[in-house]
């Protein structure tokens, strides 16, 4: 499968210095509110410690926790930033080398090369943006994105933990399985980015390391994303400018429509089976229709 | 006098407290308050209890009591701004007990003052409602008879309403964020849309995809509308810009 739109561009001194900034500016407004929350929590503890009675002390300390617990979370997002500033210092001085991504970071923290994040929108469980970490985690989204099935997309509906390994990623989704295992993974697994009762995608992760999965630190690194980066007045959504939103697709999907007098959400639909059908990428159907090369229908 | 408060009765209103009350909404906290002035009035003997709650500057003061009497005096102090919760919310402090029949009481607060000994209470506390930084309400005690407010119920009811309070505010931080994953879903689809009302355009009217934006954008700009707007109705084939273009 072709890549969609990836971030080339060469290293020059000034897009990196600018991420640099804006990366370590939000570690730092990270930090703050981890400070923030850690001073929330002590307040907390304090009035526990001297609450008149054994529920109020309770009270008190359940309330301490959920601070001490977010402060964590905090913690975790700015050592993500940090992380990404520090591969952009040393990209800088490496000419002519990839930009590195946001989320090549995200999925080391995770035990693994490969990581996607997806979001969706208010009233669909359709993925509307992609940002991965590498080529094969972009390969095994672009599956899920075809096939309208996989781990992402059940995170983001159950709003809880999905995993599947081994022959049990057949038995699951007996489409992207067998899809996904061909792309030489094994493993796949998905949290929910859900915050305040409200879920915006998933993270998901390929071969993640053995025993991650399970693990609280997934789930924090999900938190942390979505707290800092996406559902944060200084967030950005776009993951510095990685997050794909398929412009073409779409816009291939609004031709076809026109072409085939159908919704515009029947030629996405047909956009995507012949991808999977041909064994390519979406985008590489949809610039074939913008070229006038094919004529679906 | 006071019957010592039960640890069942105190456990089950703080699990009220922390569910914003009974019955209430996500972001109402309406519920929220009428459960701590009912577990104000039941935990704390023989006092009643009154909830003032003022979200913002701009917004309506929202009140709860036991009793419709009571309901009718918070209101009424609300909107006089007079009276120990008002006092409360004002400087951040609490009020003290205070007796009803007093120099002091009769000359901060005339209009409340009468009103609270006409209704038979002779003693009255408050206590600030803290939302965040913010001191946002104040929950009012207020005792029958003449004896003094005892400062464990005075300290009880401080507890009490700092567990509203830091529960409001939660609910306050949770409402910021789903405005945000709203703005965002909505943000994301447009632009999906956007796109699709590019091809449809292009297509329709044998044009490149750019020029099809720049179509789409000259007729939003000229009629005044959302981007967004006219490329859904492109999309779903209710706006055909061939007949409008200018």
């Amino acid at each position: 499968m072709t890549a969609g739109r990836t971030i080339c561009g060469m290293a020059t001194e000034g897009g990196a210095t600018q991420g640099k900034i804006s990366a370590e500016r939000k570690a730092a407004v990270a930090r703050a509110r981890s400070a923030h929350e850690t001073i929330r929590a002590e307040r907390c503890e304090a009035q526990a410690a001297e609450a008149p009675t054994e529920a109020l002390r309770a009270a008190h300390l359940r309330m301490a926790e959920l601070h001490r617990s977010t402060a964590h979370c905090h913690l975790t997002a700015a050592r993500l930033q940090d992380d990404y500033a520090s591969r952009l210092a040393l990209w800088a001085g490496q000419r002519g080398t990839p930009r590195p991504r946001f989320m090549t970071g995200v999925a080391e923290a995770c035990g693994t090369s490969s990581a996607a994040l997806t979001l969706v929108g208010a009233d669909s469980p359709d993925e509307l943006t992609v940002a991965a970490s590498d080529e094969s985690a972009r390969a095994a989204q672009e599956l899920e994105f075809l096939l309208g099935e996989g781990p992402a997309r059940d995170a983001t509906v159950e709003v809880r933990p999905v995993m599947a390994a081994g022959p049990g990623l057949a038995v699951r989704w007996p489409g992207y399985g067998p899809a996904v295992t061909e792309l030489g993974i094994d493993e796949v697994a998905a949290v929910p980015l859900s915050l305040a009762g409200v879920c915006v995608g998933a993270l998901a992760v390929f071969d993640p390391a053995p025993g991650f999965v399970g693990t609280d630190s997934f789930t924090e690194i999900a938190e942390a994303l979505t707290r800092s980066m996406i559902l944060s007045p200084d967030g950005d959504a776009g993951l510095y400018g990685a997050a794909e939103l398929r412009a073409k697709v779409h816009q291939a999907a609004g031709m076809v429509s026109v072409q085939l007098e159908c919704p515009v959400a029947d030629a996405l639909e047909l956009i995507k089976a012949r991808a999977f059908a041909e064994g390519v990428s979406a985008r590489s159907v949809a610039e074939r229709v913008l070229d006038g090369e094919l004529r679906l229908g | 006098m006071t019957n010592p408060v039960s640890q069942q009765r105190l456990a089950k209103a703080f699990v009220d407290l922390a569910a914003g009350g009974e019955s209430s909404e996500p972001s109402d906290p309406t519920g929220l308050l009428e459960a701590l002035a009912t577990h104000g009035t039941a935990l704390l003997g023989d006092c009643a209890a009154t909830v003032v709650y003022v979200p913002d500057d701009h917004a309506a003061a929202q009140v709860a009591a036991t009793g419709a009497d009571l309901v009718r005096l918070a209101r009424d102090a609300a909107a006089w701004g007079e009276g120990p919760g008002q006092q409360a919310r004002r400087t951040g402090h609490p009020v003290p007990d205070t007796e009803l029949g007093g120099e002091r009481a009769r000359r901060d607060w005339p209009r409340y003052t009468p009103r609270a000994l006409e209704l038979g209470y002779g003693r009255v506390a408050a206590l600030p409602l803290r939302v965040g930084a913010d001191t946002l309400g104040a929950l009012v005690l207020l005792g029958r008879g003449s004896a003094a407010l005892r400062p464990e119920l005075l300290e009880l009811g401080q507890s009490l309403t700092d567990v509203a309070g830091w529960t409001l505010d939660r609910e306050r931080r949770l409402s910021a964020t789903r405005a945000l994953a709203d703005q965002l879903g909505e943000a994301l689809t447009s632009r999906v849309i956007i796109e699709q009302a590019k091809g449809t355009l292009a297509a329709r009217l044998s044009v490149t995809v750019d020029e099809a934006f720049r179509l789409l954008r000259a007729h939003a700009r000229s009629h005044r509308r959302r981007l967004s707007e006219v490329a859904r109705e492109v999309v779903e084939h209710r706006l055909d810009l061939r007949s409008r273009q200018q």
